[in-house]
């Protein structure tokens, strides 16, 4: 049968330029591929959106630059990479142009994106926004991929607004902050306060979509009539480094279901837990570090009590890629949930195209927030 | 409906929310399952979108065990499926796969059916939701949906309790007569909202986006009507001869194998009013209002408007092929058509005196399905003075099938210091923009059907609605009495008789 797959062949050699030649030696760059002798195949351009992404150093940039390529295959782009600091010296901005190519079923058929990297020198990293507004393709969707991972965003201070400025879409990761509590509630006040019409988006939060499937779909009335009001505990465990994720699960759960925390108890490295209050009682949610392991929400339960009688269901890691929910019935197999293994630039290139509002998540944001302060108080 | 009473889903209520069920394939060891729903069904769960509570159940008559059919379903997945057969994920995916043996007509077998799915339903949690995939030839419907509704496996719709949904496929009769008939038996089981009449083109991405390049931009619409359109050509071309459904095509022909559905629907989309919500109900009110304003051919009309024939032999990429006639299973003197092309009209204010030509066929030069919107003419000043060299007109080409996508001809000028004018093409591709690759139509299908959606089905009335329309056409052929059809030549484009319906209005098929 016809495939139709986009696999990566070949990357043009970046080449360094001056960056107010920037568009001109694109196109040369596009002619020279077009003209290459005895070419027989048919390269497309493609251009979806203007990518921006902002790395703060070197290394990574290095790292974030083999995953554009992998973004650019799946939703080709205009991608500007930003590297904010590289060496000291005069103030200076180099650039250079690169391209990417997939073929499309046929090896005779290319589909190729631009790359344009800026590397800030010397301090010059405030320069950076005046040169990618000149860059960017009028008309075309701006994402901004903010890349550092160990502060939320707006850490990142003047270049992150000035960047976000001219983004209708920001994506960001929240694995790895160093002081997860307060990055929720630094994220969730600048997401309070930004543009009503950008796009916010937690790669971690779009992670997070096959577990809330599978709660939802665990405790649905259909299939358990009452045991979402009668929810009495819920208990998470986490790797390293995905504290930020498995709160907003919890805060997902708690803003959908209409819970009120109460208070709560942090033991620094190791769990945390709340006090809710639900329409009928009150309910405790804990959640626990685990020392090892990959930054995922690792495992779970649910109990809820009807007719005075508790039940639980639990959602464990079956393997890469799977999740089973397991029933009360010991003689029941866990009911399978694939998780699609996707790495980040796959999720990012699924994000971009994401052009609406997430507002779930803006209120499960804001949610996370409530809950980080009945710690911090 | 998608979010009944659980707080957590609400954010699904606009995109698809499969609901937990047992799909119970009906011929679920046929032809159908192992090329298209066993595959469908296997990218769903590739893609993590199959609801947690979800089980599947072929039902047929031929001699399987839960592990040979799941053997069965493998092989079907290795060969037909859009993406490879993963061996891990095969591991979990075969668990969910159940196979009961009866015949259609043994009322044991559908007992046996319904305590196999009381068995198995606990474990997978699934509260009862059943949708039935009637993947069987038409004459069994009746049989199947009677067995089905004597062993209680059939829900009363509108309850808050377990759902049950019926899948039927085409075709849905054969005639306005018979088209009644079928919708009457399954009328007497299930509600006409348990119904999905499938219709596999109205699962194609570019199907789908017609609707959104009409009503998602400010652009078009304003020209689309009769004001700025000169006519409408809508082409589905097979390469291929009848092969192996030969049985089947002699009973059907091209009329109503393609037309009576898949063309209609095409036309309907494209023919309709803006509808004032995405609601399954009211999309289809709005297509159905089409139908009604089909003017009907009828008489010595059908002669004038409609052209039918058949393939003779030819070459099929420098292949020699046989006639239609010619091939397995045909009668040496079949009167069945290959091929239809005819002249339509949609008599309401917005196509007033617009041609839609529509034609379909096997053997012809490629398979290509497209819409094609053709403008008015500018008016005859500034580049258009010259009658013998008029300028190209606007023309907007949705491709339906292969290279998905759409063009839009516009006039431009040739560099150089003399105003030379020329036409040239602004082409999206869906592969070369978004670089993905799109679901196969039944999964986006099958999705629709779990999640209570029917906005791609066909309603009742809209079937009857079609059928009225083509069953006039039919009957003219039949008092016209058997006669031979004219031929053409496999691998050309079709008949010189349809080529005369579109050249007597000074107009041309476009080349595909």
């Amino acid at each position: 049968m016809s495939q139709h797959i986009l696999q990566p062949i070949t990357s043009a050699p970046a080449r360094p330029v001056n960056v107010a030649d920037i568009d001109r030696e694109l196109l040369e760059m596009w002619k020279e591929t077009d003209a290459q002798p005895g070419k027989q195949t048919a390269i497309t351009r493609a251009c979806m959106s203007n990518l921006v992404v902002y790395s703060d150093t070197l290394d990574e940039a290095a790292k974030i630059n083999d995953e554009l390529a992998v973004v650019a295959q799946h939703h080709p782009a205009r991608v500007l990479h930003l590297i904010g600091e590289t060496y000291t010296g005069t103030a200076k901005i180099q650039a250079q142009v690169s391209a990417f190519c997939s073929f499309l079923g046929s090896p005779r058929t290319h589909v190729c994106s631009e790359q344009i990297t800026l590397m800030a020198a010397g301090g010059a990293k405030q320069r950076l926004p005046s040169v990618v507004r000149s860059l960017l393709i009028g008309d075309l969707p701006t994402a901004l991929w903010w890349v550092p991972h160990d502060m939320p965003p707006p850490a990142g201070g003047e270049i992150f607004t000035e960047l976000t400025a001219m983004s209708d879409q920001i994506i960001y990761e929240s694995q790895g902050w160093l002081e997860p509590v307060r990055g929720v509630v630094t994220m969730a006040s600048w997401a309070a306060n930004e543009k009503p019409n950008q796009v916010l988006a937690d790669l971690e939060w779009r992670r997070l979509k096959t577990w809330r499937r599978v709660i939802s779909q665990a405790l649905d009335p259909v299939v358990l009539p009452g045991a979402l009001e009668a929810i009495t505990e819920v208990r998470l465990e986490h790797g390293p480094h995905a504290l930020a994720k498995t709160w907003q699960l919890v805060g997902w759960l708690a803003a959908k279901l209409g819970w009120q925390p109460e208070g709560g108890k942090v033991a620094p490295g190791e769990q945390i837990t709340w006090r809710f209050r639900s329409g009928t009682g009150p309910v405790q949610i804990l959640i626990r570090r685990l020392h090892e392991g990959e930054p995922k929400v690792q495992s779970g339960s649910i109990t809820w009590k009807i007719g005075g009688q508790s039940h639980t269901n639990k959602i464990v890691r079956l393997g890469p890629g799977r999740l089973g929910l397991i029933g009360e019935d010991p003689n029941s197999p866990p009911r399978l949930q694939v998780v699609p293994s996707l790495g980040r630039p796959e999720l990012v290139a699924r994000q971009l195209p994401d052009l609406g509002r997430d507002d779930l998540f803006r209120e499960t944001l804001q949610f996370s927030r409530t809950m980080a302060e009945a710690l911090l108080h | 409906m998608p979010t009944v009473g659980n707080p957590l889903t609400p954010e699904l209520t606009d995109s698809m929310y499969p609901q937990p069920c047992t799909l119970v394939i009906f011929g679920g060891s046929g032809d159908l399952s192992r090329r298209k729903l066993l595959p469908a069904i296997y990218n769903l769960s590739l893609d993590g979108v199959l609801p947690t509570n979800f089980a599947v159940v072929g039902f047929a008559m031929n001699e399987f065990t839960d592990e040979s059919y799941r053997a069965f379903a493998r092989e079907g997945i290795e060969k037909f499926s859009r993406r490879a057969l993963d061996p891990g994920h095969w591991a979990d995916f075969e668990k969910m796969l159940y196979y009961v043996r009866g015949s259609f007509d043994d009322r044991t077998a559908f007992s046996k059916l319904r305590e196999r799915l009381e068995q198995l339903e606990p474990g997978f949690g699934i509260p009862g939701n059943h949708v039935f995939y009637l993947a069987i030839p038409p004459s069994l419907i009746d049989q199947v949906a009677n067995q089905l509704q004597a062993v209680g496996l059939v829900t009363a719709a509108g309850t808050t309790g377990p759902f049950t949904r019926i899948i039927v496929e085409k075709p849905i009769g054969r005639d306005l007569e018979s088209a009644k008939e079928v919708n009457a038996t399954l009328a007497k089981a299930f509600d006409e909202s348990q119904i999905f009449r499938i219709d596999h083109y109205l699962g194609k991405e570019t199907v789908q986006n017609i609707f959104v390049m009409r009503f998602g931009n400010a652009i078009f619409e304003p020209l689309w009507n009769y004001q700025h359109i000169d006519h409408v050509q809508i082409t589905v071309a097979e390469e291929e001869g009848v092969g192996t459904r030969a049985g089947y095509y002699e009973e059907a022909g091209a009329l109503r194998d393609m037309v009576q559905n898949h063309i209609l629907q095409l036309l309907c989309i494209t023919a309709m009013e803006p509808p004032w919500s995405n609601n399954a109900d009211v999309v289809r009110d709005y297509k159905l209002a089409v139908l009604k304003c089909l003017r009907p051919i009828t008489g010595k009309d059908v002669e004038k408007y409609v052209v039918r024939a058949q393939y003779g032999p030819g070459f099929t990429h420098g292949v020699d092929v046989p006639g239609y006639r010619r091939e397995d299973r045909v009668k040496p003197d079949s009167t069945t058509e290959t091929y239809v092309a005819m002249k339509l009209y949609v008599d309401n204010w917005r196509w007033a005196g617009v041609p839609f030509y529509i034609r379909t066929g096997k053997r012809l030069p490629k398979r290509a399905s497209e819409i094609a919107i053709q403008f008015k003419a500018v008016p005859t000043f500034l580049f258009n003075r010259r009658a013998d060299s008029p300028l190209e007109p606007n023309v907007l080409s949705l491709r339906i099938q292969p290279d998905e996508g759409m063009a839009l001809r516009i006039s431009a000028k040739l560099p150089g210091p003399k105003v030379r004018v020329f036409p040239v093409k602004m082409d999206f591709r869906y592969g070369t923009t978004f670089g993905e690759q799109s679901p196969e139509a039944y999964e986006r299908l099958l999705l629709d059907v779990m999640a209570g959606d029917a906005t791609l089905f066909m309603r009742r009335d809209a079937v009857e609605a079609s059928w009225k329309w083509v069953t006039n056409l039919l009957q003219a052929w039949r008092e016209s009495g058997s006669r031979w059809l004219p031929e053409y030549t496999a691998g050309t484009w079709g008949p010189l008789e349809a080529e005369k319906i579109i050249n007597a209005d000074g107009r041309s098929w476009r080349t595909l």
